[in-house]
């Protein structure tokens, strides 16, 4: 597989154009295909013809890209985890509450694609590149609020590893943020806006 | 007596095994009767700051009494205990005569292991490189290093050590290996080729990279709250699978052999079948057609009816794909009967995935079941899933007198088999062992009707033919940078493989290694050539010999370079040590791995190394879904799969097959091994036993059955009269067996021509062998060629290593595409007696060290002259 430009390297330039431009790209390269022919609303699953596979090559040339740590769980699991099994899925399909909230987290998927029925393994079938962009963003934006434990310094690219930041000031490490705890910290804020109380702690 | 001509049954009359419960069958059957679990929770590396790892360990300390071996790996020692054992379980003692009719066949694994490497990692990393030139250093100073993920040594060690002479083999076929490995030694006892065969598998993926692997690949259990509940087939809220390690080997035996010895009968194998899923390299096909085929195919060669079965011990990972459609394949397989007295359960619920041995233990699980008449539970499931409802046996271990159960395997790659089993009547029973076996057909002839090659002359067979006819090398390629380093300037590398050109699944382009694509482009260009129907190839069978290790270290230097901290002040450099820098080398620490070194590997890594992904990507590519088999046995791995094709088609199981293999002399820890061996050829000069250079390539064989091919008016290259297959055990002259395979293939292919007296009836007009210019190995084939008699005679012996190189498993296939070849009139050789004249008969071997030995006689078909085609012109 041929190397991504050297540009693409860079962590801090992320308007949302751009990111999803970039976002685009990963794709197309991941699933051989011209892009072109991909638009924000393909499917990946569904229009791109992904593989399970796929998603995790994807994901992981996100990450090399954007310099970020993305979640590679399944949403419904985790709000399962989060807010009751009850409460999300019913005999293996997602109740009423658990496509509300997936309408909440996925404000690009248009409404009608969460349908009455839906199984838990259907999930992945509705995400698009606009999905894929928004937590490459999400995961972006929280790098960018990163800032030293030690000194409260501001977190700089490291030369050295490319999967850590450090601090300008004191020269201590900084972790990315966890592209899971993201996750986790979006559903429980949807799970406010929902009224749905936690009942336990994802494992 | 048995006729000549009967199909023999095959009965189970040892078990050895090494589990997380200890050593020895009986331990780990007390505690899946008691429902227990091995999962057990370790922080696997020395910092006690990484995160718990559930797996099934083994405690090696319960294999005392192999002290000896510490320099072999965990595969090899319970390996090693789980055959020993089975063998004094059968009552079986080391020495036992007709050596020649005890084989070995084991599923086993290569994979990466890191881990004795890591305390010279700072100097054997260069920048994100290995240094080829330290890491030789470190190899001559610890070989083991190099022969421990050699897997199919495991094998021979075995036969070594009970001084068998039959095949000593070794599958791969990832967590179907041993299910497979069984199901072959099965069909060679039933076919009569040997009357015992210890069957098995063994694995330990515990180490780092291994783990690290398939982490990555998000198929192990994360959601757990103990150790014990982490393995969770068919429960609603399963989410992958719990790492296990061990060993199983059983002792199959010939009926009248066991029961002439009066021995101990566990459970009688009744049938096995093999199917490939033909759809993609994970996920499996969504209405569980591959699973549902196999598990048909089975009770087809079993000859029982669906409602015959009671038990079915599952595949059952507790992924959550795997169950349901597993679940959903049972359903289609035995319809109604599935809700009417089968039960179903998955061992894993207690011992984790054994992965290669998983299929072994869960046979000796199954056998042990219908023996005691009490069926293994299903742990953990506490929450049903709508999507998997059958009776799995949830949580105790259940009396019942079944009769027949099945034992099924699927694996990554889609390769998936199952066994059936049938309880032995006790002594105290009215005998019931009456069973109705089809005989052996009338003999069949095996022809070859199509060829695919990539070779460093060229990826098809025109342009390898024309450049071979035009005189020219294919070592002329210049070596990677990391050979060059060590001092061998050239290679026979296939020229500008793109697979964009010659692979149509994209998939299989992004994960295939070079070799495992040539594999899949020859492959396909046989099948092509033989001009097989659509309708017909996808039920085809495909044989497969396939490379070890295929793993570029490099994929691994960004991450383990990340992985490293300085050393701790005050610790001097190890002067021994030859490092460039003069300061302290920096240290690798598991935390930092964790930390940020795995985020640096490509999740998909351990795909790309997969053994058996030649085989699975043609399956793939073509859409073949009919049985099929992956030898892994050194360089004898793609005669053993031709040998082992045809058998099949001798058999009556199919009247088409596809066969060959593929290897790769180019990765890095391959060519240390060769060159520390002295086997490889250093500097430009290439005088007498100054060895080979390495190489690569495929080839592919289309074999039929003659009338098959005369109905369709295939062309037939050439016949492959017989095989034979052999081991020399450490101890005996390594040419004892290579004689003994060259003469019993010679044997065996005169055996139906007019009854004149060995050797003059069989003699080859030509024998197309190894010719490594080894010193050694061309004093064993001389010597070997001089008992058969090829010496008095003038016999020549023709070899393409001068001119292909050395391509390991690919080397046996040269050999026999060229002999096939010769014989269709299409290339001669130095030495032909009348070029004009294509030779009747040529004989076509090679020996793995002096270990393994595989011959093919081949010889012209009567019709062979008839047929006009000229299928390699360009």
């Amino acid at each position: 597989m041929t190397a991504l430009p050297a540009s693409f390297s860079t962590p801090f330039a992320h308007s949302v154009p751009d990111v999803e431009q970039r976002v685009l790209l990963v794709v197309a390269r991941s699933l051989d295909r011209d892009p072109a022919t991909i638009d924000l609303n393909s499917r990946l699953f569904v229009d791109l013809d992904a593989e399970s596979l796929d998603m995790l090559d994807i994901a992981y040339s996100l990450e090399r890209t954007f310099c970020i740590r993305m979640p590679r769980v399944n949403l419904l699991q985790r709000a399962s985890d989060l807010f009751s099994e009850q409460a999300i899925l019913k005999d293996g399909i997602v109740t009423e509450t658990g496509m509300d909230l997936m309408r909440r987290s996925m404000p690009e998927i248009p409404e009608n694609w969460i349908k009455p029925g839906m199984r838990v393994y259907d999930f992945r079938l509705l995400i698009t590149v606009e999905s894929l962009a928004r937590v490459v963003h999400r995961c972006l934006e929280a790098v960018a609020r990163l800032c030293c434990s030690q000194c409260g310094g501001a977190a700089v690219p490291n030369s050295e590893f490319s999967m850590a930041m450090i601090c300008a000031d004191c020269g201590h490490t900084i972790e990315l943020p966890s592209g899971e705890h993201l996750l986790v910290d979006d559903l429980r804020r949807v799970g406010e806006e929902m009224h749905l109380p936690i009942v336990g702690e994802p494992a | 007596m048995i006729a000549a001509n009967e199909h023999r049954r095959v009965v189970i009359t040892g078990l050895g095994a090494v589990t997380a419960f200890g050593r020895g069958a009986m331990q780990t059957w007390r505690a899946i009767v008691d429902g227990r679990s091995g999962v057990t929770a370790r922080h696997p590396f020395e910092n006690s700051a990484n995160p718990l790892q559930v797996a099934g360990y083994v405690d090696i300390a319960c294999l005392e009494g192999f002290g000896n071996e510490k320099y072999l790996g965990r595969a090899a020692q319970f390996g090693l205990a789980a055959g020993l054992d089975a063998y004094v379980d059968a009552g079986l003692t080391p020495g036992t005569p007709h050596a020649q009719k005890i084989g070995v066949c084991l599923g086993a694994s290569t994979f990466p292991v890191i881990e004795d490497r890591l305390d010279r990692l700072g100097s054997l990393l260069d920048g994100s490189r290995w240094n080829a030139q330290c890491y030789a250093q470190l190899c001559r100073e610890r070989p083991w290093l190099l022969t421990q993920s050699d897997a199919a040594s495991i094998s021979s060690l075995l036969s070594d050590r009970l001084g068998f002479e039959g095949p000593s083999l070794t599958v791969q076929a990832a967590c179907t290996s041993a299910t497979q490995a069984i199901g072959h030694a099965f069909h060679s006892l039933r076919a009569g080729q040997a009357t015992v065969m210890l069957a098995g598998g063994t694995d330990s993926m515990l180490s780092m990279m291994c783990v690290t692997g398939f982490a990555l690949l998000g198929s192990l259990a994360q959601r757990w709250s103990s150790p014990a509940q982490a393995s969770r087939p068919f429960d609603r809220t399963r989410d992958g699978f719990v790492l296990a390690e061990g060993a199983t080997v059983l002792v199959l035996e010939e009926l009248h052999h066991a029961l002439a010895r009066d021995a101990r009968i566990y459970a009688e194998l009744l049938g096995y079948g093999s199917s490939c899923d033909a759809y993609r390299l994970t996920d499996m096909q969504p209405e569980g057609r591959g699973a549902a085929l196999c598990m048909q195919a089975a009770l087809r060669d079993a000859q029982v009816l669906p409602e015959e079965v009671g038990y079915i011990n599952a595949h059952g990972t507790a992924t959550p794909l795997n169950d349901r459609i597993e679940t959903h394949a049972i359903r289609q397989v035995f319809g109604s009967h599935a809700d009417h007295g089968l039960a179903v359960s998955s061992t894993k619920s207690q011992l984790g995935h054994l992965l290669c041995a998983a299929g072994a233990v869960e046979l000796m699980v199954t056998a042990l079941a219908l023996h005691d008449k009490i069926l293994p539970p299903t742990l953990n499931l506490e929450n049903p899933d709508p999507e998997c409802n059958l009776d799995y046996i949830p949580g105790l271990a259940r009396p019942a007198a079944v009769n027949v159960a099945i034992s099924n395997s699927f694996g990554f790659g889609g390769q998936n088999g199952s066994l059936v089993l049938r309880r032995w009547p006790q002594p105290a029973e009215a005998s019931s062992a009456a069973v109705s076996i089809p005989p052996l057909a009338v003999t069949r002839r095996v022809c070859i009707t199509g060829i695919g090659v990539h070779s460093p002359l060229g990826f098809d067979l025109s342009s390898h033919v024309l450049r071979w006819r035009e005189g020219h090398s294919g070592t002329e390629s210049p070596a990677t940078p990391e050979m060059q380093a060590l001092g061998i300037p050239h290679a026979g590398r296939v020229p500008g493989f793109e697979p964009h050109n010659r692979i149509a699944n994209r998939m299989l382009r992004k994960i295939l290694t070079p070799a495992a694509g040539f594999a899949v482009a020859a492959a396909g260009e046989a099948l092509h050539r033989s001009g097989l129907q659509p309708a017909e190839i996808e039920k085809l069978s495909l044989f497969v010999g396939s490379l070890g290790l295929d793993q570029d270290l490099n994929t691994f230097g960004e991450a383990l370079r990340q992985s490293l901290e300085p050393a701790l002040p005050g610790l001097e450099p190890n002067p021994s040590e030859p490092s460039a820098s003069a300061s302290a080398p920096e240290r690798f620490s598991y935390s930092r791995f964790h930390k940020h070194g795995m985020s640096l590997i490509d999740p998909l890594f351990l795909l790309k190394s997969l053994p058996n992904a030649g085989l699975c990507g043609a399956a793939i590519e073509h859409g073949m879904q009919g049985a099929n088999l992956n030898i892994m046995n050194g360089s004898t791995s793609g005669l053993i799969a031709v040998s082992a094709a045809a058998d099949s088609i001798f058999r009556g199981d199919t009247p088409v097959a596809l066969a060959g293999g593929y290897d790769s002399l180019v990765q890095l820890e391959t060519v240390l091994a060769h060159l520390i061996d002295g086997r490889l050829r250093t500097g430009k000069e290439g005088g007498n036993g100054s060895g080979y250079l390495p190489s690569e390539g495929a080839a592919f064989f289309f074999l039929e059955e003659e009338a098959h091919a005369h109905a369709r008016g295939a062309h037939i290259f050439a016949e492959i009269a017989a095989s034979a297959v052999t081991h020399s055990p450490s101890g005996t002259p390594p040419e004892q067996g290579a004689v003994a395979a060259l003469e019993r293939a010679a044997r065996a292919s005169a055996a139906a021509e007019p009854p004149t007296e060995y050797p003059s009836c069989t003699a080859p007009n030509a024998v197309f062998g190894d010719g490594l210019n080894l010193a050694g190995h061309d004093a064993l084939e001389a010597e070997v060629l001089r008992r058969i008699g090829c010496r008095l005679r003038g016999i020549p012996l023709h070899s393409t290593v001068s001119r292909l190189g050395f391509a390991g498993a690919a080397t046996g296939l040269f050999s026999l595409l060229h002999a096939a070849l010769t014989i269709d009139g299409q290339l001669s050789f130095a030495g032909m007696a009348n070029p004009e004249q294509p030779p009747e008969k040529l004989l076509v071997w090679t020996s793995d060290r002096g270990r393994n030995h595989v011959a093919i006689a081949l010889r012209r078909s009567p019709d062979t002259a008839a047929t006009e085609a000229a299928p390699c012109e360009p």
